[in-house]
């Protein structure tokens, strides 16, 4: 693994735009599928000054900068539980906003097998926020175990015990394997 | 990992960013801050070269005074100087590089391209030994600003002979450099990683600059220091009214001229006239020092500019005599410190090797699939 640009950017102020450069725009994603897009922006920029300021507190030893990161998004997006699961209310009432995935096949099978974006918006609401969060880091972020185990500071073990329990209640309300 | 996938298929994406915004939110993220160190503790495991890094005194080669009016660089391809002349100082051999970079003709093409070579020293298995992680990074830009990062992760070994022995009797782990389980990498040994971006401004530093501003910078070293300093207040006060919580302390005006005078050098294509001011600008910085036959990493001798931090790295810029071009950009450990055990002063602790710095008729290619949003098809 090279340590540039993340590891070593990270630590230097001249060169920390590297860092910023590279995971910004999936930050901003990450919290903006979670969170009103004018609060996910905020939340966004807040993340990397968070990390700039604590950029000495990076332990290169737990892992990579990129579940660091998510780390920091979470728990930002967790000052804003309730709005979050207003968000999902609000979309399991109107279903999803259009968007420029609307026609990829994907999506397609996956709504003609009866899981929309308002029947899922649903059941993310009712997951408690420990498993909300491990499993979005997981489906939106692409982390894996380890690294959702860094990113919210919690055993690997708590980790799959949470995605599994997860998996189970979404599989009981939504009808299909998750 | 597919788990949940089904949860990313589904769920309403979030559109891009509208124009302005990411570079508003680069400006928040580089509150400015100021330490002794340049580095927090961890990073004392960057760690120095071999005795190959020894700074050499004597005047070597220096480009003829008053030659090449219309001097053009090769297709961006740096060189060594050849010319002699009898003796002259550092600054002397400064105020001619600069001289003939200013009078260099530089049109633009299609892109501008910097191609690098990075090396980085890092402790390993608790200071047992040292190791070298060598990788290499691409910065593309156009007319429009940067447009592409591509960075690739070369290997790690054990730097010398003493400390391949050490890993040796330590059972020959595997070497991950920063990363403890080799599994969390951004970009695994052997991989690229291509960061494509969406349009934008030159970032260096606190400072943000349009390409059009880039062009238009000053070609007068004073008349830069001061557009540098007017830039970066307006950052700071651009930041102070936003509602981030405070904190950090500023950097000091030697600090921001040098970060974004070397950023001007090294990762933008800014005009060889501004350059040529940036390289007078730097010289004249009080912590400066202009040392010429100074060699890089590798071993290539140049015109060095060496800044002291006040803590044990120095960074300095090595600057081609005959084209102005820069080599490299390194750390170079000033003193003996604790976490870098056995490695003496005056070695590089981090360098990035310039291999190819200019404007082409080359475009960067990015692999199928790989655009600002797609991040798993970027990696190759």
């Amino acid at each position: 693994m090279i340590t540039a640009p993340d590891e070593v950017s990270i630590t230097d102020p001249e060169r920390f735009g590297v860092v910023f450069d590279t995971h910004y725009e999936e930050i901003r994603r990450y919290i903006g599928r979670r969170l009103d897009l004018d609060i996910a922006e905020d939340l966004a920029a807040e993340t990397f000054l968070i990390a700039f300021r604590r950029r000495d507190r990076f332990d290169p030893a737990r892992g990579s900068v990129r579940p660091w990161l998510y780390g920091i998004a979470t728990n930002l997006v967790g000052r804003h539980r309730r709005a979050e699961l207003r968000r999902y209310r609000a979309l399991a009432k109107a279903g999803p906003p259009p968007d420029d995935d609307g026609h990829d096949q994907r999506v397609v099978d996956r709504v003609s097998a009866g899981v929309t974006a308002g029947r899922l918006s649903g059941a993310l609401a009712r997951l408690p926020r420990g498993e909300r969060d491990a499993v979005l880091l997981a489906a939106y972020g692409g982390l894996t175990y380890d690294e959702i185990a860094e990113a919210l500071g919690v055993a690997y073990g708590t980790v799959a015990s949470r995605l599994s329990r997860a998996r189970a209640k979404l599989r009981d309300w939504l009808g299909v394997e998750i | 990992m597919n788990d949940f996938k089904i949860i990313d298929d589904v769920m309403p994406d979030v559109p891009p960013p509208a124009a302005g915004t990411v570079a508003g939110a680069r400006a928040r993220a580089f509150r400015p801050h100021r330490s002794g160190r340049r580095f927090p503790a961890w990073a004392g495991v960057l760690v120095a070269a071999t005795a190959t890094v020894a700074v050499i005194g004597t005047a070597v080669a220096v480009p003829l005074l008053g030659d090449g009016a219309d001097g053009r660089a090769g297709d961006g391809v740096t060189a060594t100087a050849t010319a002699l002349s009898a003796d002259p100082s550092a600054e002397e051999v400064l105020d001619a590089v600069a001289d003939r970079l200013a009078r260099r003709q530089e049109p633009e093409r299609a892109h501008w391209r910097v191609e690098m070579d990075r090396f980085v020293r890092l402790s390993f298995d608790g200071g047992k030994f040292l190791v070298e992680e060598r990788g290499r990074e691409v910065r593309w830009a156009g007319p429009d600003g940067p447009t592409v990062i591509v960075v690739s992760s070369v290997g790690a070994e054990p730097l010398t002979a003493a400390d391949r022995a050490a890993w040796e009797k330590a059972g020959s782990p595997r070497i991950c450099g920063a990363d403890s389980d080799c599994d969390n990498d951004q970009i695994p040994y052997g991989r690229t990683r291509y960061i494509p971006h969406l349009p934008q401004d030159y970032g260096l530093s606190s400072v943000q600059l349009t390409p059009q501003e880039l062009r238009e910078l000053p070609q007068d070293p004073a008349e830069l220091k001061e557009e540098i300093l007017e830039r970066w207040a307006a950052a700071l006060k651009d930041i102070e009214n936003s509602d981030t919580p405070a904190g950090g302390n500023t950097p000091s005006d030697d600090e921001k001229v040098w970060w974004v005078g070397t950023g001007l050098l090294i990762e933008t294509p800014a005009t060889p006239q501004t350059r040529a001011a940036a390289l007078r600008m730097l010289s004249a910085l009080p912590d400066v020092r202009i040392t010429d036959g100074s060699r890089d990493v590798e071993g290539r001798a140049g015109l060095a500019l060496t800044r002291e931090t006040g803590g044990p790295y120095a960074e300095r810029i090595v600057i081609d005599r005959a084209t102005g071009d820069p080599l490299a950009l390194e750390e170079v450990l000033t003193a003996p410190v604790p976490n870098l055990k056995g490695l003496p002063a005056g070695s590089v602790a981090f360098s990035r090797l310039v291999r190819r710095i200019g404007w082409t008729d080359e475009a960067p290619v990015l692999p199928e699939g790989c655009t600002p949003r797609a991040k798993k098809e970027c990696l190759r």
